[in-house]
Order: C-alpha cells, then sequence, then structure tokens
C-alpha cells in the first residue's frame, strides 16, 4: 500500500510572511488610514470618521473625477472587446500577410505609455497636430476639434489613445481562444448549413465566452484604475475636466491629505470589487447558460 | 547529433561570454587610462583656475550625492559649476531632473512623502514646516552657520527666504532673483509705432493694434500651465497682499476679499474672452512662447526674467529685441513688480549631508557663483560677483527694482495649497470658472489643509 506523503505546513510560512508583510498589513493599515487625518511624514493620526469619504464626494472637481472613471471603464471595455474580437477573427483568417497583421495590431501594447501619450499629444494638438491638419485637408474642417483641451471631449480623446493602445491585447487573446474551437465543429454546422451570424452566435461566442469574461473583467479593472494615460497626455486637465480617481489620489498625497488620498484609494477599491464581482455573476451565468 | 548541436551552441555561449568579459575589461581600462587625461583638462583655459591650496582631483574622495529640482532650472551655468565641484571638492551631484510646475512639485512631495529624499532638494525658498516636507528642522540641515552665509544679506531676504515657523534659513540661495514683468517686442511694437502702454485702457488698444497688425497680442502657454499664474502674481504685487495673507491664516479674512488677486484672475479671463490671445492657449508651451516673442509672432508675454536665459541660449540675435515693462494694472504709475526670491537648493538630513552640505558650501563661494552667473542670468543674491549675464530686458527690470518699483513674496502663506492653482488658472481659461469661483475654490482648499492640521482658527 502506497503511502501518501505531505509536505508539512511548515513551508507555506515563508510564503505567507512575505504576503503578509507585503499585501495583507499595508491593505489593512490603508483602510484604517482612510479614517485619519494623517499627515505627509505619514507619522500623525488622528481619527476623523467619514470626513475624508464625504469631502471626496461633496467637492465638484473630485465628484468630476469619479464620473471620468466611469466613463472611461466604460467605453474602454466596450470598445476593446468589440473591436478586439473583430480584429481577431480577422486575424485569424488564414492569409500571407496574417502573421505581419497580427504584429501590428499588438504592436502598440508594447510602446511605453508616456511614448505613446508624447506621439498622441502631437498629433491632437488642434491646429498642428497631424488629425486635425488631415480632417483640414480633405476639406472636413467641420470636424476637427481641440481634442485635448475642450474640456467636453478630452475624456472621449484619452478613451480613444487607450482603446488603440490596449486593443491587440484583447485581440491577442482572442485569437487564443479562436484557435481552440475544433476545426470540426465548423466543418459540421457548415454541412448542416447554417450562416455566418448563426455560426457566430452559437458556436464561437459559447465557445470564447470564458476569453469573454476575462477580457471584460482585465479591461474593466484597468479602466477603473487609470492613471498613467491620463496623466501623461493631460494631467487631469484642462482645469480638472479629465481627472480620475487615480489622478486625485495622486493629487491628494501631493498636497500631504495622506488620509483623503488614502479614502479615494479605498474607495476606488470597493468600486472596483464591487463591480467587478457583478460583472463576473453576470458573465458567469451567460457562460453557463 | 542532438549532443553535437549543444556542444556547439555550448561552446558558441562560452565565447560570447567571455567577448564580454574581455570587452568590459577593455572598457574599463579605457576609463581608467581616460583618468589623468582628465586631470589634464582640468588645466584647461575654460575650465577655473585651481587655486594653488586646492588638491589635485585624484586625491580627492569622490564622493556621489544626489540632488532633484526643476528640468528648467539647470542650464549651462550649473553644468560648468558641477565640473568645476568635481574636480575641486570631489563630489559628483547627479541631477534629477523633474517636470516644471506642479507636476514636479507633486511629484517631490510624493517621494518625501514616502522616505524616496535626494541629498539636495533644489526648491522654492521659503518652505514651511506646513508646506509637504514635515518640520524644516527635522528634514533640512540650518544654513545659520554656514560659512557662505557671511557673504550673504540675511535681512534683506528675511521673511520671504526664512522657514516661517523659526524664522531660520534652511535654504541657500540658488540663481538669482527674478521679477515679473511684461516682456514685448520692441521691434514689433515699432513697427506697429506703438509705445509702452501705461494704464490698462492703454494696454487693450495697444493689444487691440497689435491684432490688426496680425500678431498674437498677449502669448499664453497654458499647456505648461504654471506659466498662467505670472500675470495673476504680477497683479498681487501690492502691500495688500501681504496684509490680506496674513488675516487668511488666522480666518479673519478669505481668499474672496483678496482683491489683488482676483484683479490677475480677471485679466486672464478678460484677455482670453476679448481674443487677445494665441488661439490654442492650452496646448502652447512655454518654449512656443519664446519662439513666439522672440521672432515677433507675439508681442507681449507676461513672464518672470527667467525666461530671458532661454531666449538669450536659443535666439541670441533676437535677445535685444525684447524688452519689459510693468502691467499697468493700476496705473498712475503705482504698480510693482512681483520680485521672485533666488530658489533654493536644501541639505536634507540624511547619510550623504556632510558631502551635500561641502557641495552647497562650494556653490555659493564667489568661484561657483561667477561660474554660474557667467552662464545664466538672474541677479545674484551672493554679495561680491563680479560675472554676471543680463540681457536688455533684464537689466529694464533691474532698472525697475532699483527704482523701487517692486514687492517681494512678502508673506508665506503657512499652508501650501498652490498645487491646484494653475489647473484652477486653466478652468477660468477654458470657462470652467469664474475668478470668484476660483478664489472661493481656493478657500476651501485652505480651510482643509488647515483642518487637517488641526488649525484652533479654523475649527
Amino acid at each position: 500500500m502506497i503511502k501518501k506523503m505531505y509536505y508539512s505546513y511548515w513551508l507555506l510560512l515563508p510564503g505567507l510572511l512575505i504576503f503578509g508583510v507585503f499585501f495583507i498589513y499595508p491593505s489593512l493599515t490603508g483602510f484604517h488610514y482612510a479614517f485619519t487625518n494623517m499627515n505627509e511624514s505619514f507619522k500623525y493620526t488622528r481619527f476623523v470618521g467619514f470626513d475624508n469619504f464625504k469631502s471626496l464626494l461633496q467637492e465638484e472637481d473630485q465628484f468630476i473625477a469619479f464620473k471620468n472613471t466611469f466613463i472611461f471603464a466604460f467605453i474602454t471595455t466596450f470598445f476593446k472587446i468589440v473591436l478586439g474580437l473583430l480584429l481577431a477573427m480577422l486575424a485569424n483568417v488564414k492569409l500571407k500577410t496574417t502573421l505581419f497583421f497580427r504584429s501590428m495590431l499588438f504592436f502598440p501594447v508594447i510602446l511605453s505609455t508616456l511614448a505613446v501619450s508624447l506621439v498622441f499629444n502631437a498629433m491632437l494638438h488642434p491646429s498642428r497636430g497631424l488629425l486635425n491638419v488631415f480632417l483640414e485637408a480633405i476639406h472636413l474642417d467641420m470636424l476637427t476639434r481641440s481634442w485635448l483641451t475642450d474640456p467636453h471631449i478630452v475624456i472621449f480623446a484619452v478613451c480613444f489613445v487607450e482603446i488603440w493602445k490596449w486593443t491587440g491585447l484583447t485581440m491577442i487573446l482572442f485569437l487564443a481562444a479562436l484557435q481552440t474551437i475544433p476545426q470540426e465543429l465548423k466543418e459540421s454546422a457548415m454541412v448542416e448549413g447554417v450562416n455566418s451570424w448563426q455560426m457566430f452566435r452559437h458556436i464561437t461566442l459559447p465557445l470564447i465566452m470564458p476569453i469573454v469574461n476575462t477580457n471584460v473583467i482585465l479591461s474593466v479593472i484597468g479602466g477603473l484604475k487609470v492613471f498613467d494615460i491620463v496623466y501623461a497626455l493631460t494631467g487631469g486637465g484642462p482645469g480638472n475636466s479629465s481627472q480620475v480617481i487615480n489622478t486625485i489620489v495622486f493629487k491628494n498625497f501631493a498636497a500631504g491629505r495622506n488620509g483623503e488620498a488614502t479614502a479615494a484609494n479605498v474607495m476606488l477599491f470597493l468600486i472596483v470589487l464591487v463591480i467587478v464581482l457583478l460583472v463576473n455573476k453576470v458573465l458567469n451565468r451567460k457562460e453557463e447558460g | 547529433m542532438r549532443k553535437k548541436h549543444f556542444g556547439t551552441v555550448f561552446v558558441a555561449a562560452i565565447l560570447a561570454l567571455l567577448m564580454v568579459v574581455v570587452t568590459a575589461c577593455g572598457s574599463g581600462n579605457k576609463e581608467s587610462s581616460s583618468s589623468p587625461a582628465d586631470s589634464t583638462q582640468s588645466a584647461s583655459p575654460s575650465a577655473p583656475e585651481a587655486s594653488p591650496s586646492a588638491s589635485p582631483s585624484a586625491s580627492l574622495e569622490k564622493i556621489k550625492i544626489k540632488g532633484i529640482g526643476h528640468a528648467s532650472w539647470f542650464k549651462s551655468g550649473m553644468d560648468e559649476v558641477l565640473i568645476a565641484a568635481a574636480e575641486k571638492t570631489g563630489i559628483e551631484l547627479e541631477l534629477e531632473k523633474i517636470p516644471e510646475g506642479m507636476d514636479g512639485v507633486n511629484l517631490v512631495k510624493a517621494r518625501f512623502a514616502t522616505g524616496d529624499k535626494p541629498d539636495l532638494l533644489f526648491y522654492y525658498a521659503g518652505l514651511g514646516d506646513q508646506q509637504g516636507f514635515g518640520k524644516m528642522s527635522d528634514t533640512f540641515v540650518s544654513q545659520e552657520d554656514q560659512p557662505w552665509i557671511t557673504n550673504f544679506d540675511k535681512n534683506s531676504w528675511k521673511g520671504i527666504m526664512t522657514a516661517l515657523e523659526d524664522g531660520k534659513y534652511y535654504g541657500a540661495p540658488y540663481g538669482g532673483s527674478n521679477t515679473s514683468v511684461v516682456l514685448y517686442n520692441k521691434k514689433v511694437f515699432a513697427s506697429l509705432g506703438l509705445e509702452v502702454p501705461t494704464t490698462m485702457d492703454e494696454f487693450w488698444s495697444v493689444s487691440e493694434a497689435l491684432k490688426k497688425g496680425g500678431k498674437i497680442p498677449v502669448y499664453l502657454s497654458g499647456k505648461d500651465a504654471w506659466t498662467l499664474q505670472l500675470p495673476v502674481q504680477h497683479a498681487q504685487a501690492t502691500p495688500s497682499t501681504a496684509e490680506v495673507l496674513a488675516k487668511v491664516d488666522v480666518n479673519q479674512a478669505k481668499f474672496t476679499d483678496w482683491t489683488a488677486r482676483k484683479t490677475g484672475l480677471q485679466f486672464l479671463k478678460d484677455v482670453t474672452s476679448k481674443g487677445l490671445t494665441n488661439k490654442d492657449v492650452l496646448s502652447d508651451t512655454y518654449d512656443n512662447a519664446q519662439k513666439a516673442l522672440a521672432t515677433g509672432e507675439a508681442g507681449m508675454y507676461v513672464m518672470a526674467t527667467w525666461v530671458m536665459t532661454d531666449i538669450a541660449s536659443k535666439f541670441p540675435d533676437q535677445t535685444a529685441d525684447i524688452g519689459a515693462f510693468l502691467m499697468p494694472y493700476q496705473g498712475a504709475d503705482a504698480d510693482k513688480s512681483y520680485i521672485f526670491a533666488p530658489n533654493a537648493v536644501f541639505v536634507v538630513k540624511g547619510k550623504n549631508e556632510e558631502a551635500a552640505q561641502k557641495f552647497v558650501n562650494f556653490f555659493e563661494s564667489l568661484e561657483a557663483q561667477n561660474i554660474f552667473f557667467g552662464k545664466d542670468g538672474g541677479i545674484p543674491a551672493i554679495k561680491g560677483v563680479t560675472v554676471t549675464s543680463l540681457t536688455p530686458a533684464e537689466l529694464e527690470a533691474k532698472a525697475l527694482l532699483d527704482a523701487g518699483k517692486a514687492s517681494g513674496d512678502g508673506y508665506v502663506m503657512k499652508y501650501d495649497i498652490n498645487a491646484a492653482f494653475p489647473a484652477y488658472l486653466q478652468d477660468i481659461i477654458i470657462g470652467g470658472k469664474t475668478p470668484e469661483q476660483v478664489l472661493e475654490a481656493q478657500q476651501k482648499d485652505y480651510e482643509k489643509a488647515a483642518k487637517a492640521k488641526d488649525d484652533p482658527n479654523f475649527k
């Protein structure tokens, strides 16, 4: 009879210790600090109840940041999924240029956000930028805009850059999923006489649903936690019109309002948690159905 | 077959590794062989002459320290001082250049908040305990007993460069003092037959004439939002500023009572709404403004004299075309320019504080100051500097100072809420906020900062 040998629980200790020190402890203290009046040297704290949270929700400039974060997360998730899926289906077609096509579409993902922001800053300049110059050249002057300085459209311009940069990643994940669909299944469906839409709706989509789920979750989390692209492209401006939660966190830390900054971070954590749980539940139901 | 293939790869890998090692050793030799050459270079005519007592650089212990400051603060003058410091003191200062304005301020404050501190902080003078760097005496080395301070007029800069709480000097002057002015292109004015305005009515007439003449009347570089502060700070150069701020600090007055600031904010609103600025204010940068002013594309630019160092290096042939005058906010010869104290270099307490202080003492020596001001503009705060490179516009501005037409910071606010100010100014440009709303928002920011520190006046 073979006796099962188990590793000792002691072996878990180093890993748990590191996890505890670098993740559990900072997370818990973060929750604590959100209710305190912490100064810039992180030394003095006083319990202030929900004051930090109230302050975040009452100020108009900070409220804009919450609104922008939701707009950004929704728009970028939607387009990254839709465009990613379309591009993956195109990239799944066997052509001589398929590999080149896939590489080109994935290329923006590997570029530095700062470099992308600098390029788009130049391209979206209202009078010297490539986009407006091109629109004027083809006599579509009425479409030219101050893309990054008009407070009404700036957040959408930032969304566009984010979608351009990250759609390649969702495409690659979709492509991997598409390539796992057995060819025989498609062939037998074609023999049965299904059209392209039916094929997509009843065969492709259900089989790639786990990846749709993953992509949506990743995009939602990425969208809600956005910081780098906004900071590099607009710095949250003009004025405060493109602030998002994480730029507010940064701004509050810089102003020495560490308690408020931590409170904003805690709110962001809770928002991400709730939305991701909800999205996950809905998508899992669809996946099972 | 596979074994044979593995053998080839293995041998190739070993060879590649050997090449890397040999190359590395080779470059190491090059470095060491270049050292004597470097020390001979120090005797070249361009390098400052070493005093007989100065020990040769080879015998000095080399110490590397780190400094941080806005990128535009480090120009050719500082480059030459760094070389001289390494030769004469053995201290190699590595500078981290951070973005201008509030982006850089936010970054450096976040660094201090997280304990990631440099050895030297190049920052604005007159810091206090409540401005994001902790208690001054805990964070920085006091400069009161340092040798350089005997060659510095402590009384003139008291209250401006000293800490609010204990009145001590923690920062040593970095660069010269500057002043806010309207820089204008004399050739453009002459070609359109325009005179320097002395009242606001005249200012608007001149601006309209410039516009009719196909020029940008007033250039605003709003992409670099910090530059929008200059017209406002210029308006604040009145004795009433210190009076109202002293009351704001103890909650006996509000920001909305600060009429001088409101005048500056209103100017930004008016100049934009009248269409007297460049078309893409919020996309145009500090660099764009320098070019526009120097080349005559723009007529006027409200800025401080420090911009002339950049213009002189980029547009040496046009530097003499630029003059300076006071913005006639009040008219009747009552206006003053806003004088900016020299920036400061702070020695951060820590393991390298001794070396950092040694660098500062060298920097403030006449030898280093002459090197610095021989290249960079600004009016030196250290006494006895004989080499300066002031442009005509700076000399005109200096004449204003000499005639007593200047008002200094005078009063440092207890709580630093300026991080949000440039964004508010952008808000005025885009019509998102009125001047009154900006002042109300600043009052809220101030109250919040005061309450965060448990200030008894703001319960």
